[in-house]
């Protein structure tokens, strides 16, 4: 038997799929370095923190496999690469991934959040891809983005293809832009970056001044001229309304999901849940083919388990949101429910608070540059804290785990203002939480623990209290 | 060198100036350090223009830390910090607080003290890129700038007003780049921490003055024979060097190294490119404070940048480089990993980094390696 057949098919591969890939699984392990033992590990750490009794979580462990797959080969396999780098304009790389759909010859993708979820979370085996990135201009001890150590880092040991083209969002964040510079510099790739300007005054969002779209706008007309010049690849008006509509459809199949795991009990961990919340931001391939049937499979489970009156913590366990999950480290994710939080939510699916009506723009361009304003956290600091504020306000949690980015400058940039405003404008218990979503060597499930269980313990004796009537 | 020594008592009595000035019903218009704050409109304007580029003050720093996280540059945390906890006097005394947003350090003091404080705060973008569409916005930027301080001060900025405030700024950076010209010879005739004060005090004291006392350098350094220890010739560049944050310059200097060229993105004013007196003033200003001005390293790409240092490399006859960042400043730190290989290949020169975060402790390590360097490029 194949050293890897027991892992795939505990990912919900099926007999013949891994028959037919067999060169293509073998190849991808071989230039990852993936042997037997890999795979044992991979399947001991997935038999311990996923639901693996669930169809849906498989097929999304499955799917994470094939986007690795694709990725990897992209390049033996003759394809054009394009990357995005994170956090993505994921509008444009959906519409450039549809675009490129029929001939099926482009990988278009944000490799760092692939390599986190398999690398990292599934076989534990990231910290040589980070070493590498650390060698590489983004040494440890200077708050560098391990995201982008990632990604440098998995390029020079040739684990990653070097991409045709890199898009670079060249505003929000200083770091992406210049770790996009320094892969050119070394690898020879195009970059086309994406600028604007994070200038609103504080306290204007949803509000923003025109002439940010008219800027915003050159620079996404800029980069689909180059990509005509470049590959040949159009952008029209029915691309972008059906590349649009075949990701909503896929988000909103999200949304549904997350509908029945605010039940309570909580029906789902949030490792489970990261599985299928974190596709839509790395894959743009296999999550349009077959995240949208994974997300119903996942769902139906899930519904039948609110049925049955299941739950991973027990019921009226505190509910807090949590800004974010870890990408690398399922212990960590695990842990909140381990102290006895139900975790119904992240901010990724908040309700997005009311703005203006659009206007009217026409170009397609200017409808994109107008939906990252809108999306606050393109627009501001404030911005991203309102949207988040207001979202939360039509949220049934008793606190809020307002974890952040130590190394990601646009999230330090708001870390205590986030903090003092929302205790301001909602008044629930929030733990302002410094840690590292893509790297657990400094920030383990573990060192994390103390401050989780006493937040847990506070929310716990708040809601006794509440349920005596005295508070 | 008398005169030099008069900027520094200049430097001493701004805020008094200051302060009299507003007494007058003076506006006084603070903007944040960069090089992308055309000071012309504040002048035009019949305002006082002041950058608030004081730094080096480790406990600026660990004020700033109830208001802001660690992971940020150590310059805008300072200011973060001396701003509130009400350190620094000039952010008691001005009326307007324009940031041009340059990178996400910059960003988070403009957040920060819009969020903490009463002081009116003004951001406005500076682009990324150099090119059309970045260009106009840049302008859009400025015309905004224009329209509010006309508001603020009640005088309409007319064409005249400003093309006589231009004329007032270009002759400065016209005798900047006369008095820095002149270390081109070897051995330079004046030392780079009057050069730096220079360039701090062409940012806070008045205008006029500020001209009057380096037409009278520029003089002086005509007449005067050179009076600069010979020692290895350094180029000095990196992210900030604040008013207030002279260790590097002292510690090269005690090496025995001589700064003869700095390049920085905050600290040294762009005096290289005067501001065009033809065609529309408020073009002529985004062509200059955007399009000409070599670019910092938060620019992508950044080429110009390394060009420029090259350029100022060879045409300064450097023995050396030293960078000089502080910490926490991601474009730097990037550059500073790559730089290297292409000074190396364009002109043979060793570099040195050197990060700091205003911390006395990281005094003695750094001496060494300054120290070190020096000697191993004298060899």
């Amino acid at each position: 038997m194949a050293f890897y057949k027991e892992l795939l098919t505990l990912c919900a591969f099926e007999e013949d799929e891994i028959a037919d890939q067999k060169q293509r699984i073998e190849r991808t392990f071989e230039i990852l370095g993936l042997g037997p033992e890999d795979m044992e590990r991979a399947i001991e750490r997935i038999n311990k923190f996923y639901a693996v009794e669930l169809l849906g979580v498989r097929k999304a462990l499955g799917i994470w496999f094939k986007e690795l797959f694709d990725l990897v080969l992209a390049k033996e396999e003759g394809k054009n690469v394009i990357y995005f780098g994170y956090p993505p304009p994921l509008l444009i790389g959906y519409i450039i991934k549809y675009a490129t759909k029929p001939g099926n010859d482009y990988y278009v993708g944000c490799p760092e959040a692939v390599l986190c979820q398999v690398l990292g979370q599934l076989f534990d085996k990231l910290n040589p891809v980070l070493e590498a990135g650390e060698a590489l201009g983004f040494p440890p001890g200077h708050g560098m983005c391990s995201m982008l150590q990632n990604r440098n880092g998995a390029l020079d040991m040739g684990i990653l293809p070097v991409p045709d083209l890199a898009i670079g969002v060249s505003y929000y964040c200083d770091m992406g832009p210049k770790a996009d510079e320094l892969m050119s510099h070394r690898h020879g790739n195009d970059v086309e970056y994406l600028d604007n300007s994070m200038d609103s005054p504080w306290g204007t969002w949803p509000d923003y001044d025109p002439e940010k779209i008219k800027f915003m706008a050159a620079q996404i007309n800029k980069l689909f001229k180059s990509l005509k010049n470049k590959f040949g690849i159009e952008i029209t008006d029915e691309v972008y309304e059906k590349g649009n509509e075949s990701i909503m459809q896929y988000f909103m199949a999200v949304y549904g999901l997350n509908h029945h795991i605010s039940a309570d009990p909580c029906p789902l961990s949030l490792a489970d849940a990261q599985l299928i919340l974190n596709l839509g931001v790395g894959s743009t391939g296999v999550t349009i083919d077959e995240g949208f049937e994974a997300v119903q499979i996942l769902t139906k489970e899930v519904e039948k388990r609110v049925e049955e009156g299941y739950g991973v913590v027990p019921k009226g366990a505190p509910r807090v949101l949590i800004y974010l999950p870890s990408f690398v480290d399922p212990a960590f994710n695990n842990l909140l429910n381990e102290v006895g939080l139900a975790v119904p939510i992240t901010a990724a699916l908040l309700p997005p608070p009311e703005t203006p009506p659009p206007y009217p723009f026409t170009t397609i361009a200017e409808k994109l540059a107008e939906r990252m304003m809108y999306s606050g956290v393109f627009h501001s600091a404030y911005g991203a804290i309102k949207f988040f504020a207001e979202g939360l306000k039509s949220t049934k949690v008793d606190g809020v785990i307002f974890n952040y980015q130590h190394n990601c400058r646009p999230c330090v940039c708001r870390s205590k203002l986030s903090k003092d405003y929302l205790d301001k404008e909602t008044g629930l218990p929030m733990l302002l939480l410094e840690m590292d979503f893509y790297d657990n060597r400094n920030y383990s499930a573990s060192s994390l623990q103390t401050r989780l269980e006493a937040f847990a313990e506070m929310l716990l004796a708040k809601k006794a209290e509440a349920n005596k009537g005295i508070v | 060198m008398e005169t030099i020594n008069k900027i520094e008592s200049q430097l001493r009595f701004r805020l008094k100036e200051l302060k009299q000035a507003k007494e007058k019903g003076k506006k006084i218009i603070g903007y944040v350090p960069g090089g992308y704050f055309p000071e012309e409109l504040v002048i035009a304007a019949g305002a006082i223009p002041v950058c608030m580029i004081r730094g080096g003050d480790k406990a600026a720093i660990d004020a700033s830390l109830a208001y802001i996280d660690r992971w940020l540059d150590t310059f805008y945390r300072a200011q973060i910090g001396s701003c509130l906890s009400g350190e620094d006097p000039y952010y008691n005394i001005i009326d307007i607080l324009f940031d041009p947003l340059t990178d996400n350090s910059n960003r988070a003091l403009s957040d920060t003290l819009a969020y903490h404080t009463d002081i009116e705060i003004f951001p406005f973008g500076v682009p990324h890129t150099k090119d059309e569409s970045a260009h106009e916005y840049y302008l859009h930027g400025i015309n905004r700038v224009k329209k509010r301080l006309e508001e603020l001060t009640g005088v309409e900025i007319t064409s005249d007003r400003l093309e006589e405030a231009i004329l007032l700024c270009n002759k400065e950076r016209e005798l900047l780049r006369k008095i820095s010209l002149l270390r081109q010879s070897d051995p330079s005739p004046l030392d780079s921490n009057h050069f730096v004060m220079m360039n701090h005090a062409s940012m806070i004291i008045d205008k006029k003055t500020q001209i009057e006392t380096l037409q009278a350098i520029v003089e002086e350094l005509g007449e005067a024979a050179p009076n600069v220890k010979e020692g290895p010739r350094i180029l000095l560049t990196g992210s900030t060097l604040a008013w207030g944050d002279n260790k590097i310059l002292n510690m090269i200097e005690d090496a025995g190294g001589n700064v003869v060229i700095e390049s920085f993105a905050e600290g040294i004013t762009p005096y290289w490119y005067d501001v065009k007196t033809t065609g529309d003033p408020m073009k002529a200003l985004a062509e200059k404070y955007f399009m000409d001005r070599a670019v910092p390293a938060w620019f992508r790409p950044c080429n110009e940048m390394h060009k420029n240092l090259v350029r100022l490399a060879q045409d300064f006859s450097v023995n050396g480089v030293i960078w000089y960042q502080l910490m926490i400043r991601d474009s730097y730190k990037i550059e500073s990993y790559y730089f290297p290989e292409i000074l190396k290949k364009e002109t043979g020169l060793s570099m040195l980094t050197l990060e700091s975060d205003y911390d006395p402790y990281e005094t003695g390590q750094m001496r060494t390696r300054i120290e070190t360097y020096i000697e191993s490029i004298v060899r």
